[in-house]
C-alpha cells in the first residue's frame, strides 16, 4: 500500500511539473482570448460571419483603421495602406493617396493596384461575394458598384463606369453617388470586406469558369499585411498572430503575439479565466449572476433589440390585420420582467433604435442618447414602464374587436412559434401564457409553436400561421445611419419578417435616406420614422440586449470606456509587467 | 469466403449508393436556404443560389450531384462550413484529432475492460466483483458528459493537473497526448465498462460449463483452464462489441470533443446540418454508412477467424 501510495505521489508531482513548465511563457506580451467558433475562411470578402473581425484586423489591411484617441476618450481614423485621410475633389469624388512603404509580410508591395485590384474582386459580378454590399452600399454608395456587381452575366455595367479608379501608382479614387462626410468615407473603408487580397493567390485558388475562389481556405492560400500575421491556424482550434516585422506603424501595437482559442463551451471559458488563462470573458446568461458584483466588469449596449414579429396575414387570426391588435400586444409586454429576470440583466425596450446607432453625430452622441431618441423614450416611458400598460392594452383588444366584429365572448389563441433551443424565449413565452389571459380577461391566449434546425426565415416559408415570433435581426450600417434598423420592414427587403407594409413607413424611410448627408436633419426624422414604427406596431420591441464583458488585470487597456463602433480598442492594449 | 466477400462488398457498394441518394434527397428537401442572411441581400442570395443551380428541379440537381462524381469524382464543394474546400478535404483535416482520442481511449478501454470482467468474474459474488459490478453500473448508465464535467472541474480547476483544453499546437506529440488524457479518460468509462460486463457474464457462463469441469480433470490448473479455454470461447460475443467500437473511432464524439475543445470529426455533421452545407452534409453521411458498413463487413469476417466452427459462405 506505502508502495502505490508513493507512486501514486509520484506521478502527481510529474504532472504538476509538466503543467508548471507548460504554462510558461518566458516574458512575451501575450494576449489571450478566445471566440465561440472560428472562421470558415480567411477570405473576408465571402463570409458574413462575424468571427472574421478578428484575423481580418489583426492580420489584414484595409485604407483606414479606426485608432484610440490618446486620452482614451473616444477615437479617430488614421491611413493605413492610405497615407492620409481622403482628400476631397469635389462632391462625390475622393482621392486615396497610399503609403510607399505599405507591403504584404512578404515584402511585395501594396499599392493602387493592390486595393482596385481588391476592390474589383470584391464586386465582381461572378463570384458574387456575400460581402459585396459593403463596398457597394453601405456607410456610402460608390458608383454603379451595386449595378456591376448584380449584372450577373450580361456585361450592362464595365468597371470602368464603376467609381473606384486607379489615378497613379500611390493614389486611388473613390467616386460615391452622393454626398457624404471625410469620416463616412473612413468608415466606409475599415470594414473587413474592404481588406486587401493578394492577386498572386487569389487568382490561384480561381476555378475555371471564375466563379469560385479559394483564397483565404488555408493559411498557404492567404496573405497577411496587417500588424500581425499567423503563426498558426488549427482549424477550429486556435488562432496564434506574431508580429508582422514588415508593416509600417508598429508603435500603435504592443503585444508580441496573440492566441485566440476557439472554445465553444462556456464552462471551459469559465475555467480558463478562473485559472488566468484568459485576459477577457463575456459571461452569457447562465454564468452572469456569478459575476455581476464582480469590479472588473464592464457593459455597454449592443447593436441588438430583441423584438417579436406579428404576423399580420395569418388567415387563422381574425385579428391579424388590425393595427389595434398590435397595439394592445404592444402595452401587454411587462419589458422590465422579461429583461431583468428572464433575459437577465438585460434593458427593457419600448423602442426599435439601438443604443449603438448614430454614432457619427458631431456631438458624440448615440441617437438614443440625443434629444430625438430621448423623446421617443420619454413618450413610451409616458404610457407605462417601457410602454408597459395593462388598461392601454385592454383598451386597444377591445377597439380591435369592434373594428374585426368579433363577439365579445370570442377567445383568439395566438401561436408564437421560436427555435425550440432558445430558452430566453422560451421562458418569455410561458411567462406570456400566464399574462395574456390575466392582462386580457381571457379574450387573448397563447400557445407554443417550436421548430428545429432551420432559421425562423425558412420557418415563416413554411406556414402562415403563426401570430408572434421572436427577432434578433440587426443592421450594422445603423451604427452610422439609426433609420437603417428599419429596412428589414421595407416592401423592397425580399426576406420580409411580418407580412407588413404600409406606405407612410415606406415614405419616411425614404425621408432619412434622402437627408442622410446632414446628420441632424437625419437624427430628426429618425425619430418620426420611429415613432410611426411604434404607433403602427410594425413589431412588438422588448429587450435592449446588454454586452457584459471582463478583462483581466493584467491587460491594460486603450479606452476608458466603451466606444461605440470602436468597441474596447483590445487589439491596441497592453500588457502589464 | 472469397466470394461471400466480394458479394459483401458488392452489396456494400449498392448500399452506399442508396444511402448517397436518399441522403440527397433528404437534405436537400429539408426547408432552408443555404445562403439566408439578413446581412446578405436578397438579391446576392439569389445569384449565389443560382449559381450551385439551388431553383431547379431536384432531379436536375440529383443529375449534376452525380455528375460531379461520376465524371469528376467530385462530392462537391463546403459552401459554409470551410466556403471553397472540397468536403473530404475537410474531413482528412478533422479525422486526425479524433483518431488519435478515440485510439487511445481503445487501447485504454480493452485491457481494463478485459481485466475487471475477468477478475469480477473470477471473484463471482465477492466483494471484488460487487465493487466492480457497482461501478460498471455507474459508467454505462451516467453520460460521458458528466464524467467529463467532474474530470475538468477537479482535475484541471480544483486540483489543476491537466490543460483544461486539447491542445493541438503543443510543440510534441507528448504534450499533445499530456493535454488529451481528460477526454480520453472520460471516454474510456463507458467501454470499458460495456466490456467488463460483457466479458463477465461470458466467462461466468463458460467457466461453469462442462467442457471448463474437463479441462480441469485434465490435470490443468484453474489459470491455465481459464486463459486456454475459457477466455476464447468468451471472446466471440466480445468481439461484437470490440470490434465496432475500433472501427468506429473515426466517428468520433459530440459532447466530449466540444467541452475540451478537441478539433475534431465530432459535431461536423451537426454543425453542416444546422449551416445548411449540403454537400458537407452528404459527403459525411456517406462517410459514416461507409465506416458502419465496412463494420459489419469486418464482424462477420471475424467471427470465422475468432471461432473457426463459423465459417460463413464456406463449404459444409
Amino acid at each position: 500500500m506505502k508502495k502505490l501510495t508513493s507512486l501514486f505521489l509520484a506521478l502527481l508531482l510529474v504532472l504538476t511539473c509538466v503543467q508548471v513548465m507548460a504554462s510558461a511563457e518566458g516574458g512575451a506580451k501575450v494576449y489571450r482570448s478566445y471566440m465561440g467558433t472560428d472562421c470558415p475562411t480567411l477570405n473576408a470578402q465571402n463570409s458574413v460571419q462575424t468571427s472574421l473581425d478578428t484575423p481580418t484586423s489583426y492580420c489584414g489591411a484595409f485604407l483606414y483603421r479606426a485608432v484610440p484617441d490618446e486620452d482614451g476618450g473616444n477615437f479617430h481614423y488614421v491611413g493605413d495602406i492610405a497615407a492620409e485621410l481622403p482628400v476631397q475633389v469635389d462632391a462625390v469624388t475622393w482621392n486615396i493617396p497610399l503609403r510607399k512603404e505599405a507591403c504584404w509580410a512578404n515584402g511585395d508591395p501594396i499599392n493602387a493596384d493592390t486595393v482596385v485590384y481588391s476592390f474589383k474582386m470584391l464586386l465582381d459580378p461572378l463570384l458574387v461575394n456575400q460581402m459585396a454590399d459593403f463596398l457597394a452600399d453601405y456607410n456610402i454608395k460608390v458608383l454603379n458598384a451595386k449595378a456591376y456587381n448584380q449584372q450577373g452575366t450580361e456585361n450592362t455595367v464595365a468597371w470602368e463606369d464603376v467609381g473606384v479608379k486607379k489615378i497613379d501608382d500611390y493614389t486611388v479614387q473613390i467616386i460615391t453617388d452622393g454626398e457624404y462626410t471625410q469620416t463616412q468615407v473612413c468608415s466606409q473603408f475599415t470594414n473587413r470586406a474592404t481588406a486587401v487580397v493578394y492577386e498572386p493567390l487569389y487568382e490561384a485558388g480561381m476555378n475555371e469558369d471564375r466563379t469560385m475562389t479559394t483564397y483565404g481556405s488555408t493559411l498557404d492560400q492567404y496573405m497577411c499585411a496587417g500588424p500581425y500575421k499567423f503563426d498558426s491556424w488549427v482549424f477550429d482550434h486556435a488562432q496564434t498572430y506574431v508580429r508582422n516585422e514588415k508593416y509600417w506603424m508598429p508603435e500603435l501595437y504592443h503585444y508580441d503575439t496573440v492566441e485566440i482559442r476557439i472554445i465553444p463551451e462556456m464552462n471551459a471559458r469559465v475555467e480558463l479565466w478562473e485559472q488566468g488563462m484568459l485576459d477577457d470573458l463575456s459571461p452569457d446568461a447562465n454564468t452572469i449572476e456569478t459575476y455581476i458584483d464582480d469590479p472588473r466588469m464592464v457593459e455597454y449596449s449592443s447593436l441588438t433589440i430583441f423584438h417579436i414579429d406579428v404576423n399580420c396575414a395569418n388567415p387563422a387570426n381574425p385579428l391579424s390585420s388590425s393595427v389595434n391588435y398590435r397595439r394592445a400586444l404592444y402595452y401587454a409586454m411587462n419589458r422590465e420582467v422579461i429583461a431583468e429576470s428572464i433575459f437577465g440583466y438585460q434593458e427593457p425596450a419600448g423602442w426599435y433604435v439601438n443604443g449603438q446607432a448614430g454614432l457619427l453625430s458631431e456631438s458624440g452622441l448615440t441617437y438614443r442618447e440625443s434629444e430625438y431618441g430621448k423623446a421617443v423614450v420619454d413618450k413610451v416611458n409616458s404610457w407605462g414602464p417601457a410602454g408597459y400598460s395593462p388598461e392601454l392594452a385592454r383598451e386597444y383588444l377591445a377597439k380591435a374587436y369592434e373594428e374585426c366584429n368579433l363577439p365579445a365572448d370570442t377567445v383568439v389563441t395566438l401561436h408564437m412559434a421560436f427555435d425550440e433551443s432558445d430558452t430566453a424565449w422560451k421562458a418569455t413565452a410561458e411567462y406570456l401564457m400566464e399574462e395574456f389571459p390575466v392582462i386580457f380577461e381571457g379574450k387573448l391566449a397563447i400557445t407554443i409553436d417550436t421548430y428545429a434546425g432551420i432559421s425562423t426565415t425558412e420557418y415563416k416559408k413554411t406556414t402562415d400561421s403563426w401570430d408572434l415570433s421572436p427577432n434578433d435581426w440587426t443592421r450594422g450600417a445603423s451604427r452610422t445611419y439609426p433609420y437603417t434598423c428599419f429596412y428589414y420592414y421595407l416592401e423592397s427587403y425580399g426576406s420580409h419578417p411580418n407580412n407588413y407594409f404600409d406606405a407612410e413607413f415606406e415614405a419616411q424611410y425614404a425621408v432619412c435616406e434622402s437627408v442622410k448627408d446632414d446628420y441632424e436633419a437625419m437624427l430628426k426624422e429618425t425619430q418620426k420614422l420611429e415613432e410611426i414604427y411604434i404607433d403602427k406596431v410594425i413589431h412588438i420591441p422588448m429587450v435592449q440586449a446588454v454586452s457584459y464583458q471582463m478583462f483581466s488585470d493584467r491587460l491594460v487597456l486603450p479606452v476608458t470606456t466603451y466606444i461605440p463602433g470602436f468597441g474596447w480598442g483590445t487589439m491596441f492594449g497592453d500588457i502589464a509587467e | 469466403m472469397f466470394k461471400y466477400i466480394l458479394g459483401r462488398i458488392g452489396a456494400m457498394l449498392l448500399t452506399l449508393f442508396l444511402v448517397m441518394t436518399l441522403s440527397f434527397w433528404i437534405i436537400r428537401l429539408m426547408p432552408m436556404s443555404i445562403f439566408e442572411n439578413p446581412e446578405v441581400s436578397p438579391e446576392i442570395q439569389k445569384k449565389l443560389e443560382d449559381r450551385m443551380h439551388l431553383h431547379e428541379p431536384m432531379a436536375v440537381q440529383y443529375f449534376y450531384f452525380i455528375e460531379g462524381i461520376a465524371v469528376r469524382g467530385d462530392f462537391g464543394t463546403s459552401v459554409k462550413i470551410r466556403p471553397g474546400l472540397d468536403v473530404f478535404e475537410i474531413l482528412s483535416t478533422r479525422i486526425p484529432a479524433t483518431v488519435v482520442l478515440n485510439a487511445f481511449s481503445l487501447i485504454l478501454s480493452i485491457p481494463l475492460g478485459i481485466l475487471f470482467g475477468s477478475w469480477a468474474a473470477l471473484k463471482r459474488n465477492k466483494w471484488a466483483d460487487n465493487i466492480i459490478s457497482f461501478w460498471i453500473v455507474i459508467c454505462i448508465s451516467v453520460p460521458s458528459f458528466v464524467f467529463a464535467s467532474l474530470l475538468q472541474y477537479f482535475l484541471t480547476f480544483v486540483w489543476p493537473l491537466f490543460p483544461t483544453l486539447y491542445n493541438a499546437q503543443a510543440s510534441n506529440f507528448g504534450a499533445q497526448l499530456y493535454s488529451m488524457i481528460l477526454p480520453i479518460i472520460a471516454l474510456s468509462l463507458n467501454p470499458i465498462a460495456s466490456i467488463a460486463r460483457y466479458l463477465r457474464g461470458e466467462l461466468i457462463e463458460t467457466l461453469s460449463s462442462d467442457f471448463m469441469l474437463l479441462a480441469r480433470t485434465k490435470g490443468l490448473t484453474q489459470g491455465e483452464a481459464t486463459m486456454k479455454h475459457a477466455f476464447r470461447n468468451s471472446l466471440v460475443p466480445i468481439a461484437n462489441t470490440i470490434i465496432p467500437m475500433i472501427t468506429g473511432i473515426m466517428g468520433g464524439s459530440l459532447v466530449i470533443e466540444k467541452m475540451f475543445a478537441v478539433n475534431g470529426m465530432g459535431g461536423l455533421l451537426i454543425d453542416s446540418i444546422l449551416a445548411g452545407d449540403h454537400f458537407l452534409t452528404v459527403a459525411l453521411l456517406i462517410f459514416y454508412s461507409a465506416i458502419s458498413l465496412f463494420t459489419i463487413l469486418v464482424v462477420d469476417i471475424s467471427y470465422g477467424i475468432i471461432d473457426p466452427r463459423i465459417r460463413v459462405g464456406g463449404r459444409a
